[in-house]
């Protein structure tokens, strides 16, 4: 049973965990002003607001139902248009209707829904910021200049809110209704009554999940799923037996999708994985480890940073500590999808879904990370008898691969003990230790398309570096057909540091969508190593990158665009660095 | 937001009347509507080859699947098989060939959407592949056309040329445009008694999605029934092509009596529907040694895809269009509507209008550069004037082609901006920006005259309160408000006594599709038409109740006036009156624009009620190091006429002018060799974010009479302002060129950021 506030309404429901949110809201509560528009998270028709305690109080963040499992849902508040609707307008409400910010509607709600998240947010009140909270939503009548001008009047309507005890002014400002008020406390008693159902899985413990499929999972009969078949007749009669082959897109939710129910799913985000096998998903064991609070830390600790494997992308972006190492973070952050879909995007999901363009991969590439994975099935942290195993569902098209969707497994490691090692840089087991767990440099995780260094019962538990130092020059450089809310064509990221002399101390380049796996450019950081980098040192790199990629033609250019454009970009990072600017410069046409 | 007492003089700024429904979500669209009890669910099996020769196509699988009620395929279909418009050359259903990658070749018909769609992949299919065509110029070299080719003559090109101080030539090309409407196809169909169905289509044309499910049936029009609420988005994509899934419903519906629903997911809808044609042209174009342009001659290869479709009419105003705003004495223009192995491609937003534009934006862009001229400077020397003669035989009246340029040169300051741009390019060695001017001249009436007429439906309830049924279809283009606006100030009453209802085929009948940009025109026409009828009988009451001559008396503010005095009767009394004394409340409102015609025997004639004119200035910004661009401004001088709602007409201008930006930069829709769609969903077709509109956007709105053949002398404006976005692709070019002039780049679009980084980088 999931249990959750929608709106102004406690539910409870046995669907499938691994179903949509939207599905549910939309079809099933006959919620129709959450809309669908591309089922993919990339057009933000059916944003809804998710209220969640982040730091003890309640903290509502824009996603898009699409890709959100319904299990997700759990012990939070959803927001639908229909909860925010009083007797009258709000004044978001109004601000889109004066300014004329609709016009065939479709797409509306989903803008309505994101400015009121900016407008929750406690401290935001800048009009950038109110630009910023609906970069994930697509309109294709107004051309948004009057959306533009009903976000300056939201903007200008918000410039009263107090930072503390936001919400009592936004219920008397009409922003949002009333029930509002009584949210946190209906939450904490829900999330009270439901506790215990499965220990220390923090909001998971409101769900459970998925089917049984007994000859896979046996300890799964222990919970009770037997139901679940007699509660969704319509799936099961869904028979995965069909042979799709000749039509790779004939799924109209997937690319090649053979849904296959006998396998368990770990869903993090769920932002790719939906994307990728939706009936996959809604149709099989899912084990949700997105808000398992032991993988969501980010930590500081004896010159390494360590984020946990269900830390989301909003989270780093908005880590005071991940900050202080990054200055432009959020600038490079930006570039990755959009703000609904990096609220709920996890790290270890994005690393562990190998896309060959993820754009985390290629920063964390660049900050020559390690990974800690842990073997649940062998470790000495004892699974509890419902906890199922985790089998990743490797997503095979590479539709969405700057998303991510988690394979990290909730709870086997309570301990957290961080032994990240920067002198095991290679592949390192540390079974003798009784903890099943082990830690691989990611440069050493991507094996080929798609294929990772990753036993089917290891998960990603967090993921670590050195940060850069001061003086340490950093950059990210990515190139999509748009800007913001788009794939890579390319995405390099660039780490340097020259030593007093002006000699490269450390190098590391990493490239995307220039080949099969995210690639870390050794023979091209190799060799930098010891040089300086001067005009012809790095007209050299240039040569040795180009030798070191495969990109291919696609959809998002063609394999010379590629070369071309990762030679610009890697240009562009000592561009950045204002190192040997005559290197740039002889790149112009004479 | 209304008041009662708002009247004519303040109804040009009511908001949006949908406004409201669509903030707070109860805005009904298709998928919206409440399922009936009995509801069934049907998925489309589509061929996965773009060519070929059915060989084996076996259903029985899927139909013994779990929860699948029924397959159908063209065997059982009782009428024509058939669902192409102006030609009929495309089955619902394929029969013994596939001529596209996702054309429909079985029918699934389940209890659940889950079930028709786990069912899909029991389909046995066996398709022996024939060569595939996407290129449109290869189709027609192998003379695969989809309809007769069309000649547009003026003058004597082959003499001019040769008197020509200087001749062009070239080549020029523009991509295809997915209209990723926010809200997909769809269709709803439910049985009514006898034989009779009831279809909710999201159409923009219901005559068609009438005519196609009838006779698909062998049925009468009468029999069915075609309902539209609103769109979520439609730009000319739900014109014809949304009688493909209405059919599919009313196939079902016809064989099982049951509700039908089909609403595809968007991968789905995006490869099974057409999309703005793609086209490439040979041009040739002479100036003689003032740099007047004296000759033009254009051949234009339209990729229709494999059926007819709408682009038969597309090719049409591609020739109406192929001059643009220019004023050019010897012109030929061919069209050749190619048949190729793609999707059949249909209406969109300018409906080849901006095709034709761009390629003679290009030839004169080419003339330029070869001339060492500015491009700016060429364009307006051979801007046309009052009295020009197209090359279709219209003579041109209230041309505002120089005084919009004019007012945008002085009005945005042309020459400290190119100051400004050189300057900024001077200490910028990784920064270019480029400037362009793209003036536009837009005709207005659907170019096959028949189509031009409209009619409402009035009913004045004995309380006051009035309905209001035309044959417009709301697909955010604000058309419900200006048609409530029309009603009000003709029947002088308060807009919200007013209801504009859904579009539907028994209330009004033989709609015109709402498109061609004249739906405001001619709805409203009909509207005021139906109003007046009903006043003239009102007035005859209320000179009774008044005692006084019909002609003293005046009905506005909800009052009548006598001789301009109040008379003491208000809107209610007056109705209540006229309802006792037996007199018809009701009203049907007929339009049809007046002067027009066209002759296709001889290409010439007076096609449109008027044109539209403008003209936009563009700057961009591109980081040379990256490829990428950010558009600084584009700041238009428009001809709106007298516009009947400023606010909404501003919201038409910008849509479609980041519409057009879109196209010609950032939207590419790729097909492979193969014929499949690689742009297949949102996350690899990309259309403009807030974050990629143009920093200022200035729409300054000319101040003109308008056009007493626009209603109420306001100008259409749906479809003009996209081709403002063709400055965008120009104002790359010159921003290219200034960091590379020796690039070498095709007049092909649109400029993605691979094309500008290639044009950059000389590659």
């Amino acid at each position: 049973m999931i249990r959750f506030l929608l709106n102004d309404t406690e539910v409870a429901t046995d669907r499938a965990p691994g179903g949509t949110l939207l599905d549910f809201v939309r079809y099933h509560k006959r919620l129709t002003g959450t809309k669908i528009g591309c089922r993919e998270g990339d057009c933000g028709a059916c944003t809804v607001l998710v209220g969640d305690f982040e730091e003890g109080s309640l903290r509502y963040r824009s996603v898009t139902s699409c890709l959100m499992p319904l299990g997700n849902a759990a012990g939070k508040h959803i927001v639908s248009i229909e909860g925010l609707n009083m007797a009258g307008l709000s004044p978001v409400q109004q601000a889109m209707v004066e300014t004329n910010g609709t016009q065939c509607g479709f797409c509306t709600l989903g803008f309505v829904l994101s400015f009121t998240g900016f407008v929750m947010s406690p401290k935001a009140r800048h009009y950038d910021e109110a630009i910023a909270a609906i970069d994930g939503n697509i309109c294709r009548c107004t051309g948004y200049k009057s959306i533009e001008r009903a976000a300056r009047r939201i903007t200008d309507d918000i410039q009263g809110k107090p930072a503390e005890d936001t919400l009592p002014w936004l219920v008397q400002e009409g922003f949002i209704p009333a029930y509002f008020s009584g949210i946190e406390d209906k939450l904490r008693a829900l999330r009270t009554r439901s506790a215990g159902v499965r220990p220390g899985h923090g909001s998971a413990a409101l769900t459970m999940t998925g089917e049984s499929e007994a000859d896979c999972h046996p300890e799964r009969s222990e919970t009770g799923m037997e139901g679940d078949a007699s509660c969704h007749p319509e799936r099961s009669e869904t028979g995965m037996e069909g042979d799709a082959s000749c039509h790779p897109e004939r799924s109209r939710r997937v690319t090649g999708e053979h849904p296959e129910r006998s396998r368990s799913v770990i869903v993090g985000g769920g932002t790719d994985l939906i994307v990728q096998r939706p009936l996959t998903v809604a149709q099989s064991d899912v084990y949700l480890v997105h808000d398992d609070p032991s993988l969501k830390s980010i930590e500081y600790s004896h010159g390494f940073l360590h984020l946990g494997g269900a830390v989301t992308v909003t989270q780093i972006l908005e880590s005071g500590v991940v900050n202080s190492f990054f200055p432009q973070l959020a600038q490079h952050l930006k570039l990755v999808s959009s703000t609904p879909i990096r609220n709920m995007a996890t790290l270890g999901g994005n690393l562990v879904n190998a896309s060959p363009i993820g754009d985390l991969t290629i920063y964390l590439l660049a900050l020559d990370a390690t990974l800690t994975l842990c073997a649940p099935g062998h470790g000495s942290t004892a699974l509890t008898g419902t906890q199922p195993l985790g089998v990743v569902c490797e997503t095979e098209a590479d539709c969405h691969p700057d998303r991510s969707q988690s394979n990290t497994e909730a709870d086997c490691h309570p301990e957290r003990s961080r032994r990240v090692t920067g002198e095991h840089p290679e592949r390192s087991q540390t079974g003798t230790e009784g903890s099943g767990r082990r830690t691989v440099r990611l440069r050493d995780f991507y094996k080929g398309y798609k294929s990772i260094d990753k036993s089917a019962d290891e998960i990603v538990e967090s993921i670590s570096f050195i940060p850069p130092a001061e003086g340490t020059f950093f950059n990210f450089e990515k190139v999509s057909k748009r800007t913001y809310l788009d794939i890579a064509s390319v995405n390099t990221a660039c780490q340097l540091r020259l030593n007093d002399n002006g000699v490269v101390a450390l190098a590391h380049l990493s490239a995307g969508g220039v080949g099969p796996t995210p690639k870390y450019l050794a023979a091209t950081s190799a060799y930098l190593q010891g040089k300086v980098p001067d005009a012809a040192t790095l007209s050299e790199a240039l040569s040795i990158a180009n030798g070191e990629v495969t990109p291919i033609s696609d959809a998002r250019g063609t394999e010379a665009y590629k070369r071309l454009l990762l030679r610009q970009l890697i240009a562009a990072h000592f561009h950045s660095f204002s190192i040997a600017p005559d290197f740039v410069t002889n790149l112009i046409p004479q | 937001m209304i008041t009662a007492t708002k009247t004519e003089s303040s109804t040009r700024t009511l908001v949006n009347i949908d406004a409201n429904g669509h903030v707070t979500g109860r805005s009904l669209y298709l998928d919206d509507l409440p399922v009936l009890e009995g509801t069934l669910f049907a998925k489309i099996f589509d061929s996965p080859i773009a060519h070929g020769t059915i060989r084996k196509l076996d259903g029985s699988r899927a139909a013994a699947a779990p929860g699948v009620v029924r397959v159908f395929s063209y065997k059982d279909i009782p009428g024509h098989n058939n669902i192409g418009g102006i030609i009929a050359d495309e089955p619902l259903l394929a029969e013994d060939k596939v001529l596209f990658r996702g054309q429909p070749l079985l029918l699934i018909v389940a209890e659940s959407e889950d079930a028709a769609e786990a069912a899909l992949a029991l389909v046995e299919v066996e398709i022996d592949p024939l060569p595939v065509i996407t290129d449109p110029k290869e189709a027609f070299a192998q003379g695969a056309l989809l309809c007769g080719s069309r000649q547009f003559k003026k003058g004597d090109v082959q003499n001019a040329f040769a008197g020509c101080a200087h001749v062009f030539e070239g080549e020029a090309e523009t991509g295809g445009q997915e209209h990723l409407y926010l809200e997909t196809h769809g269709a709803y169909a439910y049985p009514l008694e006898n034989q009779n169905i009831r279809v909710y289509s999201s159409t923009q044309g219901l005559r068609h999605v009438q005519e196609t499910v009838a006779h698909l049936l062998g049925l009468g029009m009468h029999c069915v029934e075609v309902d539209v609420t609103r769109l979520g988005g439609g730009f000319g994509g739900k014109e014809d092509q949304a009688a493909m899934w209405a059919s599919m419903c009313g196939l079902a519906v016809h064989h099982l009596r049951r509700p039908i629903k089909c609403v595809p997911h968007r991968m789905e809808d995006m490869r099974m529907s057409g999309k703005r044609n793609p086209y490439k042209c040979d041009y040739r174009i002479g100036l003689d040694e003032a740099y007047k342009i004296v000759a033009f001659e254009a051949t234009y290869y339209q990729n229709g895809g494999a059926a007819a479709d709408l682009s038969p009419a597309i090719q049409e105003r591609t020739l109406f269009h192929g001059t643009n705003t220019y004023g050019i004495d010897h012109v030929h223009l061919t069209t050749h509507s190619c048949r190729t192995n793609l999707p059949p491609n249909t209406a969109f937003r300018g409906f080849g209008g901006p095709q034709g534009m761009f390629m003679i934006e290009s030839a004169i862009d080419h003339a330029a550069r070869a001339l060492g001229l500015d491009t700016i400077e060429l364009q307006r020397r051979n801007l046309m004037k009052e009295g020009y003669e197209f090359s279709y035989g219209q003579i041109a009246a209230g041309v505002a082609a120089e005084e919009c340029w004019d007012e945008a040169v002085q009005r945005f300051d042309l020459e400290d901006r190119r100051i400004q741009v050189d300057a900024f390019n001077e200490t910028h060695p990784f920064k270019k920006k480029g400037l362009s001017l793209m003036p536009i001249c837009f005709g207005i009436s659907f170019t096959n005259t028949m189509m031009n007429q409209a009619r409402s439906l009035i009913h004045i309830y004995w309380d006051g309160s009035v309905s209001v049924s035309t044959g417009a279809v709301e697909m955010g283009q604000g058309i419900n408000t200006k048609m409530l606006q029309v009603a009000a100030d003709a029947l002088g009453i308060a807009p919200s006594r007013v209801r504009v209802e859904s579009t539907n085929t028994t209330r009004v009948a033989n709609t015109s599709p709402s498109a061609a940009s004249a739906t405001a025109d001619l709805n409203g026409k009909a509207v005021e038409d139906g109003c007046t009828q009903l006043m003239q009988r009102l007035k005859a009451v209320a000179a009774g109740l008044a005692n006084v001559d019909e002609a003293s008396i005046s009905i506005r503010d909800e009052q009548v006036f006598t001789n301009g005095l109040a008379a003491g009767i208000d809107w209610p009394t007056l109705v209540r009156t006229a309802f006792t004394q037996r007199v018809n409340l009701s009203a049907k409102g007929h339009y049809s624009t007046p002067d027009i015609h066209f002759d296709k025997t001889k290409e010439k004639g007076h096609p449109f009620a008027y044109h539209v004119y403008g003209t936009a200035l563009t700057e961009v910004t591109v980081d040379c190091l990256r490829g990428t661009y950010v558009f600084d401004a584009v700041e238009v001088v428009h001809d709106f006429g007298s516009s009947i709602n400023t606010l909404i007409d501003l919201g038409q201008c910008e849509g479609g002018i980041v519409q057009g930006i879109g196209w010609m930069t950032m939207e590419e829709v790729v097909y492979n060799t193969d014929g499949k769609l690689l742009s297949n969903a949102l996350s690899t077709y990309k259309i403009p974010d807030i974050y990629s509109v143009p920093k200022v956007l200035d729409i300054h709105f000319l101040q003109t009479t308008g056009h007493p053949l626009a209603i109420k002398g306001s100008k259409a404006v749906g479809e003009p302002p996209l081709m403002y976005g063709i400055g965008a692709y120009f104002a790359l070019r010159n921003a290219i060129k200034t960091f590379n002039p020796k690039a070498q780049m095709p007049y092909v679009s649109p400029m993605t950021p691979e094309r500008v980084l290639l044009g950059l980088y000389g590659i």
